[in-house]
């Protein structure tokens, strides 16, 4: 091989591992794929170790039991379909569903859902806080329940609130929501205790609303806090043996459109055996044709 | 196929470039601020871990404060005030550190706000409550040492000073119980127990219970007092504030003896009757206590009948402004005005509050006008001006709030001036340094730069001169006049242009003298350019002075002997 052949395939080779390293992440917030401290790359890696899998489609959660369906930073609308398997999901088995919304997108799902529950959008803010800012909200649970259960307290990033349903966790007095957005607690804007974690009895399921799915990004998930964060996490994900975790409505199933098609090759079976065929047999024709 | 390897580097490159356009106008890829923040959520990474009270601590705090007053009014109660002073002394400071904290976490628009306000006007009203039964239990004591005396006059002033305190006791009781539902109100919304507080508002009533029934024997058993040949009147019978009374009396079987007008138990006036023993003097009302006062004259032996008038308090107005101060920006310049009514008020402390606590106390002049700064640290603070002193006879008043930012815009404004200030000297001084090192122009030189130039790549060949370059007695005319001007450096950068500009490719230019001294050094002329070059440096660059038949000179002409020979570059 001459030298310069050599130089160009180490060239090529140096080339395909850093863009397959580019492209393989993002910035994208809250996505699965985002190794960054705004990304879930965390969070899923422990739902992988867990077993947990991706619904694919709502029908499949027709005739489970004992799941727990996760869906993290919900994004757009969900059909009367959708939401009617979500209903019957909860009512007929021992399930539980698990939503962690901070802007209200949930809207629709826990209307359909006939749920008292609903996120209100606006920061929460607190004296009770875990850093130099008044969003990371240390919140304390209330009453008993298994999800919340060895938790003493848990750390928030700028978090909504929950009304309805049973509280579980909730902000101190000084507290309050920062409705124009300036930081600062104005004379309109009063203290009270807000509530971050509600529950509901759905049928014989049980359905939880968390005020922000902050808890889930890797920047929370490295940091050393206070509060039992990390317990919250492996209890949520111990609650039944089957774990689902929704990706078609949830900002963490998304990827930039160079990645989503790397990650469609990935999936699909036959294109990624395609395409190693068709690498191997580039190499052999240009062994053989001496282009390198 | 050959091109292959730049074929793929080709496309690589391309790949590149189109992965690095999206950023190519943003060259700052990450910093903290660009990087940290996100309409979700912060990167706790960068963020500074919070060590101050929490919410929690910050309710302890209050729930101390209020319940403070309860230990206080029960010392009061049982008389033992150096206790009640130690227990207020600490409540104050509990109350200054519980306002820093609201301040630094910057919770003065809310129900914390609002308790830390009621907190201050109840530490107010405690302090004067103490002070108040401080003065009556010395009245009581006092009422003891006259009766012992039996001494009706002393005994009637002591009863009158009585009255007046009591009035302020139960006035200050009546605002502590009126603030009470508030109070209540927002300790509710705070989640805190309010029971001993209820307890302590009880207790001052009973306090101030207990004082009227003193108050009331004291008067009952007030003894009458006997003719004397000593009168005494006060006219009109009340007034204002700057109001003036007519105060006059008789001394029958006056032998020109002094009398003393004692007003509320003090020494107040001497007077000396006239032949007739008629005297007469006017009170004027400005710093005494509204209310009623008692007045009457003495000879030491003889006392007249007393004299009682009333002073009526007038409402007051306060008016505020501040302003940042020009050379200091923590420090804050405030001025006002004091009016009672019409009148300006001379003479009284005017206290301005920071945060709600008392920052400095200011006075006013005659015309009622009060000025002074306070210093404040960085941040929101609320600032205010007060004047309460019971010593006038004038009803307390409150400035506006004034809301104070001292905000970064300061620092980054003095930032930018001394940027640019900095900057600008740094121009100055760059162009300053540009010029001096910039070459005299050598009129010589000119028709050199004008002529045609070798190309630059090319060496000029040996032993030829270039066109257009200086004749050798040009270049030695030109030294001269340099050198009789004094101008060495220049003197020896003529001949050293010459040799340049003469022999040597357009290209070196660009070279020290010591890179050409080197490029040249293989040639026959090396030796001579070299030993001309370190007497050219020490001129040039050493700043030792040319004689006047230097070394310069006789290397120069050998250079130039050297190249016409042929021993060029």
């Amino acid at each position: 091989m001459k030298p310069a052949g050599a130089l160009a395939i180490l060239l090529v080779l140096l080339a395909g591992i850093a863009i397959t390293a580019h492209l393989s992440t993002t910035d994208l917030e809250f996505s699965r794929y985002n190794a960054g401290w705004t990304g879930t790359s965390g969070f899923f890696s422990d739902l992988e170790r867990r077993g947990a899998r991706d619904l694919g489609s709502y029908d499949d959660l027709v005739g489970r039991s004992d799941t727990t369906l996760l869906l993290i930073a919900p994004n757009g609308s969900f059909s009367p379909g959708e939401i009617a398997r979500v209903r019957e999901f909860l009512r007929e088995g021992n399930n539980t569903v698990f939503v962690a919304d901070e802007t209200g997108e949930s809207e629709s799902l826990l209307a359909g859902l006939s749920s008292r529950v609903r996120v209100r959008p606006g920061a929460v803010c607190s004296a009770e806080m875990e850093f130099w800012d008044y969003y990371t909200v240390i919140a304390y649970p209330r009453g008993s329940d298994p999800l919340i259960g060895n938790v003493s307290s848990l750390t928030f990033n700028r978090p909504s609130s929950v009304t309805g349903g049973e509280v579980l966790v909730a902000t101190t007095l000084i507290s309050w929501v920062d409705a124009n957005d300036n930081y600062h607690l104005d004379e309109n804007e009063t203290l009270s205790s807000y509530g971050l974690l509600s529950g509901e009895r759905l049928g014989n399921g049980t359905l939880y609303v968390l005020s922000d799915p902050s808890l889930c990004i890797n920047g929370m998930r490295d940091a050393r806090l206070s509060g039992d964060n990390g317990v919250f996490l492996a209890q949520l994900l111990s609650l039944h043996p089957d774990l689902l975790v929704e990706q078609t409505h949830s900002l963490t199933g998304r990827a930039d459109p160079v990645l989503a098609a790397v990650l469609w090759v990935k999936k699909t079976t036959i294109i990624t055996i395609s395409a190693l065929i068709g690498s191997v047999l580039l190499v052999a024709v240009a062994f053989w044709r001496r282009w390198i | 196929m050959k091109r292959l390897p730049l074929l793929i580097l080709v496309i690589l490159s391309a790949v590149f470039l189109a992965l690095l356009t999206p950023y190519v106008l943003e060259p700052e890829l990450y910093t903290k601020e660009n990087g940290s923040y996100t309409s979700y959520h912060s990167d706790p990474a960068i963020m500074s871990a919070y060590s101050y009270e929490r919410s929690t601590d910050i309710q302890a705090m209050m729930q101390e404060l209020l319940d403070a007053p309860q230990q206080i009014v029960l010392n009061i109660r049982i008389r033992d005030f150096e206790e009640a002073q130690r227990e207020f002394e600490q409540y104050k400071e509990r109350s200054e550190y519980f306002s820093n904290v609201v301040v630094n976490l910057d919770l003065s628009e809310s129900a914390v706000g609002d308790f830390r306000r009621e907190n201050r006007k109840n530490m107010e009203a405690l302090e004067r409550m103490i002070n108040e039964s401080v003065r009556f239990d010395e009245v009581n004591r006092l009422e003891i040492k006259y009766r012992d005396e039996e001494n009706p006059a002393l005994l009637y002033t002591v009863v009158l000073e009585g009255e007046a305190i009591q009035n302020t006791l139960k006035k200050t009781s009546t605002q502590f119980a009126g603030r009470e539902p508030d109070l209540l109100a927002v300790s509710s919304e705070l989640g805190l127990n309010t029971t001993q507080y209820q307890e302590a508002v009880d207790t001052m009533e009973a306090i101030v219970e207990e004082d009227r029934r003193a108050q009331q024997q004291r008067e009952e058993r007030q003894l009458p007092l006997p003719p004397a040949s000593l009168s005494l009147s006060v006219s009109p019978g009340s007034g204002r504030y700057l109001d003036l009374l007519r105060v006059a009396g008789t001394y029958t079987y006056s032998s020109g003896e002094q009398v003393t007008l004692v007003l509320d138990s003090r020494d107040w006036q001497t007077v000396v009757p006239d032949e007739k023993g008629v005297f007469s003097t006017t009170l004027p009302i400005g710093r005494i206590r509204e209310g009623q006062h008692v007045l009457f004259a003495t000879t030491g032996t003889l006392y007249s009948n007393l004299a009682t008038f009333s002073v009526i308090p007038t409402d007051t107005v306060l008016s505020f402004w501040i302003y940042q101060g020009s050379d200091h920006w923590d420090e804050v310049l405030l001025d006002g005005e004091l009016f009672a009514g019409e009148i300006p008020v001379a003479a009284a402390p005017v206290r301005i509050l920071v945060d709600d606590i008392e920052g400095a106390v200011v006075e006013t002049d005659a015309d009622g006008y009060y000025y002074g700064s306070v210093n404040l640290t960085k941040g929101n603070h609320t600032v205010q001006a007060v004047f309460d002193d019971p010593g006038f006879p004038l009803n307390p008043s409150e400035s506006e709030v004034n809301q104070v930012d001292l905000a970064p815009s300061v620092p980054l404004l003095l930032a930018v001036g001394v940027g640019a200030g900095a900057l600008l000297l740094a121009s100055i001084g760059a162009l300053w340094y540009v010029r001096k090192r910039s070459p005299p122009v050598l009129p010589e030189k000119a028709p050199a730069r004008s002529g045609p130039l070798l190309p630059r790549t090319e060496p000029a060949p040996s032993g030829e001169v270039l066109p257009g370059a200086p004749s050798p007695v040009d270049t030695l005319i030109r030294y001269k006049e340099l050198f009789a001007a004094g101008d060495w450096s220049g003197a020896a950068l003529v001949l050293y242009r010459s040799v340049i500009d003469r022999f040597l490719p357009a290209d070196t230019d660009t070279l020290t003298p010591r890179e050409v001294a080197s490029r040249v050094a293989g040639t026959p002329a090396g030796a001579a350019f070299g030993s001309f070059v370190t007497r050219y440096e020490e001129v040039r660059y050493g700043g030792m002075p040319l004689q006047p038949q230097d070394r310069l000179v006789s290397h120069w002409n050998e250079v130039l002997a050297a190249f016409e020979a042929g021993g060029g570059a």
